[in-house]
Protein backbone atom coordinates (compact mmCIF):
# COMPACT_ATOMS: atom_id res chain seq x y z
CA UNK A 1 0.00 0.00 0.00
CA UNK A 2 2.75 2.41 1.02
CA UNK A 3 4.80 2.11 -2.21
CA UNK A 4 1.70 2.62 -4.35
CA UNK A 5 0.87 5.81 -2.41
CA UNK A 6 4.43 7.02 -2.85
CA UNK A 7 4.24 6.29 -6.58
CA UNK A 8 0.93 8.15 -6.89
CA UNK A 9 2.47 11.06 -4.97
CA UNK A 10 5.53 11.16 -7.23
CA UNK A 11 3.36 10.87 -10.36
CA UNK A 12 1.13 13.71 -9.12
CA UNK A 13 4.15 15.89 -8.38
CA UNK A 14 5.61 15.22 -11.83
CA UNK A 15 2.21 15.88 -13.42
CA UNK A 16 1.86 19.22 -11.65
CA UNK A 17 5.43 20.14 -12.56
CA UNK A 18 4.89 19.20 -16.20
CA UNK A 19 1.69 21.21 -16.46
CA UNK A 20 2.80 24.28 -14.48
CA UNK A 21 4.16 27.21 -16.42
CA UNK A 22 7.67 28.29 -15.54
CA UNK A 23 8.04 31.90 -14.48
CA UNK A 24 10.05 33.87 -17.06
CA UNK A 25 13.75 33.73 -16.19
CA UNK A 26 15.83 36.86 -15.82
CA UNK A 27 17.95 38.07 -18.73
CA UNK A 28 21.10 36.99 -16.88
CA UNK A 29 19.75 33.44 -16.51
CA UNK A 30 18.89 33.23 -20.21
CA UNK A 31 22.29 34.52 -21.30
CA UNK A 32 24.03 32.08 -18.93
CA UNK A 33 21.98 29.15 -20.21
CA UNK A 34 22.80 29.94 -23.86
CA UNK A 35 26.49 30.47 -23.14
CA UNK A 36 26.99 27.37 -20.97
CA UNK A 37 25.16 25.17 -23.47
CA UNK A 38 27.62 26.27 -26.15
CA UNK A 39 30.74 26.26 -23.96
CA UNK A 40 30.43 22.54 -23.29
CA UNK A 41 30.15 21.43 -26.90
CA UNK A 42 32.11 24.05 -28.81
CA UNK A 43 35.09 21.69 -29.14
CA UNK A 44 32.89 19.16 -30.95
CA UNK A 45 31.95 21.79 -33.53
CA UNK A 46 35.18 23.75 -34.00
CA UNK A 47 38.01 21.37 -34.78
CA UNK A 48 40.74 24.03 -34.49
CA UNK A 49 41.76 23.85 -30.82
CA UNK A 50 42.91 27.47 -30.65
CA UNK A 51 39.62 28.87 -31.98
CA UNK A 52 37.65 26.49 -29.78
CA UNK A 53 39.61 27.60 -26.72
CA UNK A 54 38.97 31.29 -27.39
CA UNK A 55 35.28 30.65 -28.05
CA UNK A 56 34.99 28.77 -24.81
CA UNK A 57 36.61 31.69 -23.00
CA UNK A 58 34.08 34.01 -24.61
CA UNK A 59 31.13 31.89 -23.48
CA UNK A 60 32.52 31.65 -19.96
CA UNK A 61 33.02 35.41 -19.87
CA UNK A 62 29.35 35.77 -20.81
CA UNK A 63 28.53 33.78 -17.68
CA UNK A 64 30.57 36.24 -15.59
CA UNK A 65 28.89 39.16 -17.35
CA UNK A 66 25.51 37.72 -16.52
CA UNK A 67 26.43 37.83 -12.85
CA UNK A 68 27.51 41.45 -13.34
CA UNK A 69 24.15 42.22 -14.97
CA UNK A 70 22.37 40.82 -11.93
CA UNK A 71 24.58 42.79 -9.59
CA UNK A 72 24.16 46.00 -11.59
CA UNK A 73 20.35 45.68 -11.55
CA UNK A 74 20.24 45.09 -7.80
CA UNK A 75 22.73 47.86 -7.07
CA UNK A 76 20.68 50.24 -9.21
CA UNK A 77 17.57 49.40 -7.21
CA UNK A 78 19.37 49.88 -3.91
CA UNK A 79 20.89 53.19 -5.05
CA UNK A 80 17.52 54.42 -6.29
CA UNK A 81 15.82 53.41 -3.01
CA UNK A 82 18.45 54.97 -0.80
CA UNK A 83 18.39 58.25 -2.80
CA UNK A 84 14.63 58.47 -2.37
CA UNK A 85 14.71 57.45 1.28
CA UNK A 86 17.16 60.23 2.05
CA UNK A 87 14.69 62.75 0.61
CA UNK A 88 11.68 61.35 2.49
CA UNK A 89 10.52 61.79 6.08
CA UNK A 90 11.52 59.12 8.56
CA UNK A 91 7.92 57.94 8.86
CA UNK A 92 7.76 57.16 5.14
CA UNK A 93 10.80 54.90 5.19
CA UNK A 94 8.84 51.80 6.15
CA UNK A 95 6.15 52.56 3.57
CA UNK A 96 6.85 50.67 0.31
CA UNK A 97 5.24 53.36 -1.83
CA UNK A 98 6.18 56.45 0.15
CA UNK A 99 9.82 55.41 0.44
CA UNK A 100 9.94 54.87 -3.34
CA UNK A 101 11.25 51.34 -2.97
CA UNK A 102 8.32 49.85 -4.89
CA UNK A 103 8.84 52.23 -7.82
CA UNK A 104 12.57 51.51 -7.80
CA UNK A 105 11.89 47.77 -7.78
CA UNK A 106 9.45 47.98 -10.68
CA UNK A 107 11.63 50.11 -12.90
CA UNK A 108 15.20 50.45 -11.70
CA UNK A 109 17.36 52.98 -13.54
CA UNK A 110 19.48 51.56 -16.35
CA UNK A 111 23.03 51.12 -15.12
CA UNK A 112 24.06 47.89 -16.83
CA UNK A 113 25.12 49.41 -20.14
CA UNK A 114 28.80 48.54 -19.68
CA UNK A 115 28.01 44.84 -19.24
CA UNK A 116 25.67 44.87 -22.22
CA UNK A 117 28.24 46.61 -24.39
CA UNK A 118 30.83 44.00 -23.41
CA UNK A 119 28.32 41.27 -24.21
CA UNK A 120 27.83 42.74 -27.68
CA UNK A 121 31.60 42.87 -28.26
CA UNK A 122 31.96 39.23 -27.21
CA UNK A 123 29.15 38.08 -29.45
CA UNK A 124 30.62 39.94 -32.41
CA UNK A 125 34.05 38.47 -31.70
CA UNK A 126 32.56 34.97 -31.55
CA UNK A 127 31.24 35.46 -35.11
CA UNK A 128 34.70 36.35 -36.33
CA UNK A 129 35.93 32.99 -34.98
CA UNK A 130 33.16 30.88 -36.47
CA UNK A 131 32.28 29.88 -39.99
CA UNK A 132 28.58 30.21 -40.91
CA UNK A 133 28.23 26.41 -40.70
CA UNK A 134 29.82 26.22 -37.26
CA UNK A 135 27.72 29.16 -36.10
CA UNK A 136 24.52 27.48 -37.30
CA UNK A 137 25.45 24.25 -35.51
CA UNK A 138 26.12 26.05 -32.24
CA UNK A 139 22.98 28.16 -32.57
CA UNK A 140 20.93 24.96 -32.65
CA UNK A 141 22.34 23.87 -29.27
CA UNK A 142 20.23 26.47 -27.48
CA UNK B 1 8.35 15.26 -21.22
CA UNK B 2 9.15 13.04 -18.23
CA UNK B 3 12.60 14.58 -17.92
CA UNK B 4 11.26 18.12 -18.20
CA UNK B 5 8.71 17.33 -15.49
CA UNK B 6 11.34 15.74 -13.26
CA UNK B 7 13.78 18.63 -13.71
CA UNK B 8 10.99 21.19 -13.14
CA UNK B 9 9.79 19.34 -10.02
CA UNK B 10 13.30 19.29 -8.54
CA UNK B 11 13.85 22.96 -9.33
CA UNK B 12 10.43 23.81 -7.89
CA UNK B 13 11.11 21.94 -4.65
CA UNK B 14 14.62 23.32 -4.25
CA UNK B 15 13.46 26.90 -4.89
CA UNK B 16 15.70 27.16 -7.94
CA UNK B 17 12.86 28.29 -10.22
CA UNK B 18 12.11 31.24 -7.94
CA UNK B 19 15.78 32.20 -7.78
CA UNK B 20 16.04 32.15 -11.57
CA UNK B 21 12.78 33.98 -12.22
CA UNK B 22 12.44 37.70 -12.73
CA UNK B 23 10.74 39.55 -9.86
CA UNK B 24 7.55 40.34 -11.78
CA UNK B 25 5.33 37.78 -10.07
CA UNK B 26 6.47 38.85 -6.59
CA UNK B 27 5.97 42.54 -7.37
CA UNK B 28 2.51 41.78 -8.78
CA UNK B 29 1.64 39.97 -5.53
CA UNK B 30 2.87 42.95 -3.50
CA UNK B 31 0.79 45.41 -5.52
CA UNK B 32 -2.26 43.14 -5.12
CA UNK B 33 -1.66 43.13 -1.35
CA UNK B 34 -1.33 46.93 -1.36
CA UNK B 35 -4.61 47.16 -3.24
CA UNK B 36 -6.37 44.91 -0.73
CA UNK B 37 -4.95 46.72 2.30
CA UNK B 38 -5.73 50.14 0.81
CA UNK B 39 -9.34 49.08 0.15
CA UNK B 40 -9.64 47.98 3.78
CA UNK B 41 -7.82 50.84 5.46
CA UNK B 42 -8.85 53.95 3.51
CA UNK B 43 -12.34 54.79 4.73
CA UNK B 44 -13.45 57.66 2.47
CA UNK B 45 -14.56 56.55 -0.98
CA UNK B 46 -13.09 59.44 -3.08
CA UNK B 47 -9.67 59.14 -1.42
CA UNK B 48 -9.79 55.36 -1.71
CA UNK B 49 -10.63 55.62 -5.42
CA UNK B 50 -7.72 58.00 -5.98
CA UNK B 51 -5.34 55.68 -4.10
CA UNK B 52 -6.50 52.68 -6.10
CA UNK B 53 -6.02 54.66 -9.34
CA UNK B 54 -2.44 55.33 -8.28
CA UNK B 55 -1.97 51.63 -7.60
CA UNK B 56 -3.35 50.88 -11.07
CA UNK B 57 -0.55 53.06 -12.45
CA UNK B 58 1.95 50.92 -10.54
CA UNK B 59 0.35 47.79 -12.03
CA UNK B 60 0.48 49.28 -15.51
CA UNK B 61 4.10 50.26 -14.87
CA UNK B 62 4.98 46.73 -13.87
CA UNK B 63 3.27 45.35 -16.98
CA UNK B 64 5.15 47.84 -19.14
CA UNK B 65 8.46 46.97 -17.47
CA UNK B 66 7.92 43.24 -17.98
CA UNK B 67 6.95 43.88 -21.59
CA UNK B 68 10.17 45.89 -22.07
CA UNK B 69 12.16 42.99 -20.69
CA UNK B 70 10.44 40.39 -22.86
CA UNK B 71 10.97 42.51 -25.96
CA UNK B 72 14.59 43.17 -25.05
CA UNK B 73 15.36 39.50 -24.35
CA UNK B 74 13.69 38.44 -27.61
CA UNK B 75 15.66 41.10 -29.51
CA UNK B 76 18.98 39.92 -28.01
CA UNK B 77 18.10 36.28 -28.69
CA UNK B 78 17.29 37.13 -32.32
CA UNK B 79 20.60 38.99 -32.72
CA UNK B 80 22.48 36.11 -31.09
CA UNK B 81 20.95 33.67 -33.56
CA UNK B 82 21.91 35.73 -36.65
CA UNK B 83 25.39 35.09 -38.06
CA UNK B 84 25.46 38.42 -39.87
CA UNK B 85 24.45 40.42 -36.80
CA UNK B 86 26.40 43.65 -36.31
CA UNK B 87 26.71 46.26 -33.58
CA UNK B 88 23.61 48.03 -34.90
CA UNK B 89 21.48 44.92 -34.29
CA UNK B 90 22.41 44.90 -30.60
CA UNK B 91 22.12 48.70 -30.32
CA UNK B 92 18.60 48.42 -31.73
CA UNK B 93 17.72 46.23 -28.73
CA UNK B 94 19.03 48.51 -26.01
CA UNK B 95 18.39 51.87 -27.74
CA UNK B 96 14.70 52.30 -26.86
CA UNK B 97 15.23 51.07 -23.30
CA UNK B 98 16.67 54.33 -21.95
CA UNK B 99 13.74 56.48 -23.05
CA UNK B 100 11.16 53.86 -22.10
CA UNK B 101 12.64 53.38 -18.64
CA UNK B 102 12.84 57.16 -17.99
CA UNK B 103 9.20 57.62 -18.98
CA UNK B 104 8.18 54.70 -16.79
CA UNK B 105 10.08 56.08 -13.83
CA UNK B 106 8.43 59.46 -14.18
CA UNK B 107 4.93 57.90 -14.33
CA UNK B 108 5.70 55.93 -11.17
CA UNK B 109 6.94 59.05 -9.34
CA UNK B 110 3.66 60.78 -10.29
CA UNK B 111 1.67 57.75 -9.07
CA UNK B 112 3.62 57.79 -5.83
CA UNK B 113 2.69 61.41 -5.08
CA UNK B 114 -0.94 60.74 -6.08
CA UNK B 115 -1.07 57.86 -3.63
CA UNK B 116 0.55 59.91 -0.86
CA UNK B 117 -1.96 62.73 -1.39
CA UNK B 118 -4.88 60.33 -1.23
CA UNK B 119 -3.88 58.37 1.87
CA UNK B 120 -3.25 59.77 5.35
CA UNK B 121 -0.08 58.97 7.22
CA UNK B 122 -1.87 56.70 9.73
CA UNK B 123 -3.57 54.81 6.92
CA UNK B 124 -0.27 54.42 5.10
CA UNK B 125 1.34 53.00 8.24
CA UNK B 126 -1.42 50.39 8.57
CA UNK B 127 -1.23 49.51 4.86
CA UNK B 128 2.54 49.18 5.12
CA UNK B 129 2.23 46.91 8.16
CA UNK B 130 -0.19 44.64 6.33
CA UNK B 131 2.04 44.40 3.25
CA UNK B 132 5.41 44.13 4.97
CA UNK B 133 4.26 41.09 6.94
CA UNK B 134 4.03 39.11 3.69
CA UNK B 135 6.95 36.85 2.68
CA UNK B 136 7.06 38.63 -0.71
CA UNK B 137 8.11 41.82 1.12
CA UNK B 138 11.58 40.32 1.50
CA UNK B 139 12.12 41.48 -2.06
CA UNK B 140 11.76 45.09 -0.91
CA UNK B 141 14.35 44.55 1.84
CA UNK B 142 16.70 43.06 -0.74
CA UNK B 143 16.04 46.06 -3.00
CA UNK B 144 16.95 48.42 -0.15
CA UNK B 145 20.12 46.62 0.82
CA UNK B 146 21.30 45.73 -2.68
CA UNK B 147 21.41 42.05 -1.83
CA UNK B 148 21.89 39.92 -4.96
CA UNK B 149 19.46 37.06 -5.46
CA UNK B 150 22.01 34.44 -6.29
CA UNK B 151 21.02 31.88 -8.87
CA UNK B 152 24.57 31.36 -9.93
CA UNK B 153 25.08 27.65 -10.38
CA UNK B 154 28.27 26.24 -8.95
CA UNK B 155 28.72 24.20 -12.11
CA UNK B 156 28.03 24.89 -15.75
CA UNK B 157 24.75 23.24 -16.73
CA UNK B 158 25.48 22.58 -20.38
CA UNK B 159 26.23 19.17 -21.82
CA UNK B 160 29.90 18.27 -21.50
CA UNK B 161 31.11 17.45 -24.99
CA UNK B 162 34.68 16.15 -24.97
CA UNK B 163 34.79 12.78 -23.19
CA UNK B 164 38.11 13.34 -21.43
CA UNK B 165 36.84 16.64 -19.98
CA UNK B 166 33.69 15.18 -18.47
CA UNK B 167 33.14 15.00 -14.76
CA UNK B 168 31.97 11.89 -12.94
CA UNK B 169 28.36 13.03 -12.70
CA UNK B 170 26.18 14.74 -15.27
CA UNK B 171 25.57 18.47 -14.94
CA UNK B 172 22.23 19.42 -13.47
CA UNK B 173 19.23 18.84 -15.75
CA UNK B 174 21.33 16.91 -18.26
CA UNK B 175 19.90 13.52 -19.13
CA UNK B 176 21.81 10.56 -20.53
CA UNK B 177 20.02 7.80 -22.38
CA UNK B 178 22.59 5.05 -22.13
CA UNK B 179 22.83 2.29 -24.62
CA UNK B 180 26.54 1.95 -25.01
CA UNK B 181 29.64 0.87 -23.09
CA UNK B 182 32.18 3.18 -21.43
CA UNK B 183 29.69 5.49 -19.76
CA UNK B 184 30.48 6.92 -16.34
CA UNK B 185 27.70 5.11 -14.38
CA UNK B 186 28.81 1.65 -15.55
CA UNK B 187 32.46 2.21 -14.62
CA UNK B 188 33.32 -0.39 -11.96
CA UNK B 189 29.96 -2.20 -12.10
CA UNK B 190 31.52 -5.62 -11.67
CA UNK B 191 29.37 -7.79 -9.40
CA UNK B 192 30.43 -11.28 -8.29
CA UNK B 193 28.07 -12.99 -10.74
CA UNK B 194 27.98 -10.52 -13.63
CA UNK B 195 29.78 -7.58 -15.17
CA UNK B 196 27.47 -4.79 -16.24
CA UNK B 197 28.01 -2.38 -19.10
CA UNK B 198 25.61 -0.66 -21.47
CA UNK B 199 24.83 -1.57 -25.06
CA UNK B 200 24.76 -4.86 -26.89
CA UNK B 201 27.41 -7.22 -25.63
CA UNK B 202 28.75 -10.67 -26.36
CA UNK B 203 30.78 -12.45 -23.70
CA UNK B 204 32.72 -15.62 -24.34
CA UNK B 205 34.12 -17.67 -21.44
CA UNK B 206 36.50 -20.64 -21.61
CA UNK B 207 35.44 -23.98 -20.07
CA UNK B 208 37.37 -23.39 -16.86
CA UNK B 209 35.55 -20.15 -16.13
CA UNK B 210 32.22 -21.68 -17.13
CA UNK B 211 32.75 -24.41 -14.54
CA UNK B 212 33.94 -21.93 -11.94
CA UNK B 213 31.26 -19.26 -12.31
CA UNK B 214 28.31 -21.21 -13.73
CA UNK B 215 27.88 -18.51 -16.39
CA UNK B 216 27.11 -19.78 -19.95
CA UNK B 217 30.04 -19.90 -22.35
CA UNK B 218 28.43 -17.60 -24.90
CA UNK B 219 26.33 -14.83 -23.49
CA UNK B 220 24.46 -12.12 -25.37
CA UNK B 221 23.12 -9.11 -23.47
CA UNK B 222 21.40 -5.86 -24.22
CA UNK B 223 21.45 -3.21 -21.52
CA UNK B 224 20.00 0.27 -21.67
CA UNK B 225 18.82 2.88 -19.25
CA UNK B 226 18.99 6.51 -18.28
CA UNK B 227 20.59 8.79 -15.76
CA UNK B 228 19.97 12.40 -14.88
CA UNK B 229 21.94 15.13 -13.15
CA UNK B 230 19.47 15.95 -10.39
CA UNK B 231 21.63 18.58 -8.72
CA UNK B 232 24.93 20.22 -9.69
CA UNK B 233 26.95 17.25 -8.41
CA UNK B 234 24.40 14.52 -7.85
CA UNK B 235 23.30 12.02 -10.42
CA UNK B 236 20.83 9.15 -10.26
CA UNK B 237 19.84 6.60 -12.83
CA UNK B 238 19.14 3.01 -13.72
CA UNK B 239 19.84 0.43 -16.37
CA UNK B 240 16.20 -0.61 -16.50
CA UNK B 241 16.36 -2.52 -19.76
CA UNK B 242 18.73 -5.37 -18.89
CA UNK B 243 18.03 -8.25 -21.24
CA UNK B 244 19.86 -11.50 -21.69
CA UNK B 245 19.33 -12.44 -25.31
CA UNK B 246 21.19 -15.73 -25.42
CA UNK B 247 21.68 -18.59 -24.89
CA UNK B 248 18.28 -18.14 -23.21
CA UNK B 249 16.20 -14.97 -23.23
CA UNK B 250 15.38 -13.48 -19.86
CA UNK B 251 15.13 -10.21 -17.99
CA UNK B 252 18.26 -9.55 -15.93
CA UNK B 253 18.29 -7.60 -12.66
CA UNK B 254 17.87 -3.84 -12.91
CA UNK B 255 20.85 -1.74 -11.86
CA UNK B 256 20.13 1.46 -9.94
CA UNK B 257 22.82 3.96 -8.97
CA UNK B 258 23.29 7.25 -7.14
CA UNK B 259 26.50 9.24 -7.37
CA UNK B 260 27.56 12.26 -5.37
CA UNK B 261 30.60 14.13 -6.60
CA UNK B 262 32.96 16.57 -4.93
CA UNK B 263 34.72 18.75 -7.48
CA UNK B 264 38.22 19.73 -6.55
CA UNK B 265 40.49 22.02 -8.57
CA UNK B 266 41.90 19.38 -10.92
CA UNK B 267 40.11 16.24 -9.79
CA UNK B 268 36.72 14.87 -8.90
CA UNK B 269 36.09 12.67 -5.93
CA UNK B 270 32.85 10.71 -6.03
CA UNK B 271 30.90 8.31 -3.90
CA UNK B 272 28.55 5.92 -5.66
CA UNK B 273 25.95 3.57 -4.26
CA UNK B 274 24.62 1.00 -6.72
CA UNK B 275 22.31 -1.89 -6.24
CA UNK B 276 20.74 -4.58 -8.35
CA UNK B 277 17.26 -5.99 -7.99
CA UNK B 278 17.33 -9.66 -6.95
CA UNK B 279 18.81 -12.17 -9.38
CA UNK B 280 19.97 -15.76 -8.81
CA UNK B 281 22.11 -14.62 -5.88
CA UNK B 282 19.65 -12.11 -4.49
CA UNK B 283 20.17 -8.40 -4.09
CA UNK B 284 23.41 -6.96 -5.37
CA UNK B 285 25.12 -3.98 -3.75
CA UNK B 286 28.12 -2.11 -5.02
CA UNK B 287 29.20 0.86 -2.90
CA UNK B 288 32.43 2.57 -3.79
CA UNK B 289 34.49 5.68 -4.30
CA UNK B 290 36.05 7.08 -7.45
CA UNK B 291 38.77 9.57 -8.20
CA UNK B 292 38.70 11.16 -11.62
CA UNK B 293 41.27 13.41 -13.26
CA UNK B 294 39.63 15.05 -16.27
CA UNK B 295 41.81 16.75 -18.85
CA UNK B 296 41.70 18.39 -22.27
CA UNK B 297 43.25 15.32 -23.97
CA UNK B 298 43.84 12.65 -21.36
CA UNK B 299 41.71 11.64 -18.41
CA UNK B 300 42.19 8.99 -15.79
CA UNK B 301 39.72 7.43 -13.41
CA UNK B 302 40.27 4.98 -10.63
CA UNK B 303 37.81 3.48 -8.18
CA UNK B 304 37.48 1.13 -5.26
CA UNK B 305 34.24 -0.82 -4.97
CA UNK B 306 33.00 -3.54 -2.68
CA UNK B 307 30.47 -5.50 -4.76
CA UNK B 308 28.36 -8.03 -2.93
CA UNK B 309 25.44 -10.32 -3.50
CA UNK B 310 23.46 -10.95 -0.36
CA UNK B 311 20.45 -13.10 -1.20
CA UNK B 312 16.92 -12.09 -0.27
CA UNK B 313 14.76 -12.41 2.83
CA UNK B 314 13.21 -15.58 1.39
CA UNK B 315 16.31 -17.00 -0.25
CA UNK B 316 19.09 -16.58 2.29
CA UNK B 317 22.68 -17.13 1.19
CA UNK B 318 26.10 -16.47 2.64
CA UNK B 319 26.95 -13.06 1.22
CA UNK B 320 29.37 -13.15 -1.69
CA UNK B 321 31.67 -10.18 -1.25
CA UNK B 322 34.29 -9.01 -3.69
CA UNK B 323 36.70 -6.15 -4.11
CA UNK B 324 37.16 -4.25 -7.34
CA UNK B 325 39.62 -1.48 -8.15
CA UNK B 326 39.08 -0.47 -11.77
CA UNK B 327 41.28 1.95 -13.68
CA UNK B 328 40.43 3.70 -16.96
CA UNK B 329 42.56 6.02 -19.03
CA UNK B 330 40.85 7.95 -21.81
CA UNK B 331 42.74 9.71 -24.57
CA UNK B 332 40.97 12.12 -26.89
CA UNK B 333 43.01 12.04 -30.09
CA UNK B 334 40.76 14.81 -31.37
CA UNK B 335 37.85 16.34 -29.45
CA UNK B 336 35.37 14.07 -31.21
CA UNK B 337 37.28 10.76 -31.08
CA UNK B 338 38.71 8.95 -28.09
CA UNK B 339 40.46 5.72 -27.19
CA UNK B 340 40.37 4.16 -23.78
CA UNK B 341 42.24 1.49 -21.85
CA UNK B 342 40.82 -0.33 -18.84
CA UNK B 343 42.58 -2.39 -16.22
CA UNK B 344 42.81 -2.63 -12.44
CA UNK B 345 42.34 -5.39 -9.93
CA UNK B 346 39.28 -7.48 -9.27
CA UNK B 347 38.70 -10.03 -6.56
CA UNK B 348 35.25 -11.44 -7.29
CA UNK B 349 34.84 -13.56 -4.14
CA UNK B 350 36.98 -12.67 -1.14
CA UNK B 351 36.10 -15.89 0.70
CA UNK B 352 37.65 -18.03 -2.02
CA UNK B 353 41.33 -18.34 -2.80
CA UNK B 354 42.76 -17.62 -6.21
CA UNK B 355 40.01 -15.22 -7.33
CA UNK B 356 42.27 -12.27 -8.01
CA UNK B 357 42.05 -11.04 -11.62
CA UNK B 358 43.70 -8.31 -13.57
CA UNK B 359 41.32 -7.28 -16.34
CA UNK B 360 42.42 -5.58 -19.52
CA UNK B 361 40.24 -3.76 -21.99
CA UNK B 362 40.26 -1.28 -24.83
CA UNK B 363 37.60 1.01 -26.11
CA UNK B 364 36.93 3.68 -28.68
CA UNK B 365 34.23 6.22 -29.20
CA UNK B 366 33.06 9.03 -31.43
CA UNK B 367 31.15 12.03 -30.05
CA UNK B 368 28.75 13.77 -32.35
CA UNK B 369 26.73 16.93 -31.87
CA UNK B 370 23.29 16.40 -33.40
CA UNK B 371 21.19 19.53 -32.96
CA UNK B 372 21.11 20.14 -29.23
CA UNK B 373 22.08 16.58 -28.33
CA UNK B 374 25.44 14.86 -28.01
CA UNK B 375 25.66 11.24 -29.14
CA UNK B 376 28.55 8.99 -28.16
CA UNK B 377 28.99 5.96 -30.40
CA UNK B 378 31.16 3.56 -28.44
CA UNK B 379 32.64 0.08 -28.56
CA UNK B 380 34.80 -1.89 -26.18
CA UNK B 381 36.77 -5.13 -26.04
CA UNK B 382 37.62 -6.57 -22.62
CA UNK B 383 39.39 -9.53 -21.14
CA UNK B 384 37.63 -9.45 -17.79
CA UNK B 385 39.86 -12.25 -16.41
CA UNK B 386 42.95 -11.40 -18.47
CA UNK B 387 45.61 -12.20 -15.87
CA UNK B 388 45.09 -14.57 -12.97
CA UNK B 389 48.26 -13.89 -10.95
CA UNK B 390 47.70 -16.34 -8.12
CA UNK B 391 45.25 -19.11 -9.00
CA UNK B 392 44.34 -21.67 -6.36
CA UNK B 393 46.03 -24.33 -8.44
CA UNK B 394 48.96 -23.92 -10.79
CA UNK B 395 50.87 -20.82 -11.79
CA UNK B 396 49.88 -17.36 -12.96
CA UNK B 397 48.17 -17.51 -16.33
CA UNK B 398 46.71 -15.31 -19.03
CA UNK B 399 43.10 -15.97 -20.08
CA UNK B 400 42.99 -14.89 -23.71
CA UNK B 401 39.98 -17.03 -24.53
CA UNK B 402 37.57 -15.29 -22.17
CA UNK B 403 36.57 -11.94 -23.63
CA UNK B 404 33.66 -9.54 -23.94
CA UNK B 405 32.73 -7.22 -26.79
CA UNK B 406 30.23 -4.40 -26.36
CA UNK B 407 28.96 -1.65 -28.60
CA UNK B 408 26.20 0.93 -28.70
CA UNK B 409 25.44 4.61 -28.43
CA UNK B 410 24.46 6.99 -25.65
CA UNK B 411 22.56 10.22 -26.01
CA UNK B 412 22.92 13.32 -23.86
CA UNK B 413 20.52 16.24 -23.76
CA UNK B 414 19.39 19.09 -21.53
CA UNK B 415 15.98 18.54 -19.98
CA UNK B 416 15.44 22.27 -19.36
Amino acid sequence: MFPSRVLVGVAALLGVAACSSRPPPRLAVELTARATAKAGVVSLVVSDRERARRLREIYLEVVSLSRELDRARVTARAQCSSDLERQNAASAKSDPIGSGVLGCSIAPPLTDRAALDRYTQLMLESRSLLTPREFAKLARVR
Amino acid sequence: MLWVALATAIMLLSGELTREADDGAILAALIAALRKATTQEVAEAPRRAAALRALSTFEAGLTAYRHQLVTFKACIAAADAKYGAIQADYDACSGPLVAERASLRSSLVTAQSEYENAVTEEERTRVAQAVLSLPEARLLDAARTGQVKSATPTRSRGIEGVVSERHVTLPRNVVAVMYGPLTSPTFGQRFPSRIIDGGTSYAHLNQELVDETGVPANLWNMRGGASVGMFDDFEAGALFMPLQLGPKFHYDPVLIFFTQQIRLKHADLAIRASFQTPGDTGWGLNPGVMLSLPGARVAARVGVFVPMEVGTLRQKIDPIVGLNAPLRVTWNLVPTFFLSADSGLAYDHLAQKGQLNVPLGFGAGYSLLAGSKVIDITASFNWDHWLVPAPEQGEARLEWQAYRIAFGASLYFQAL
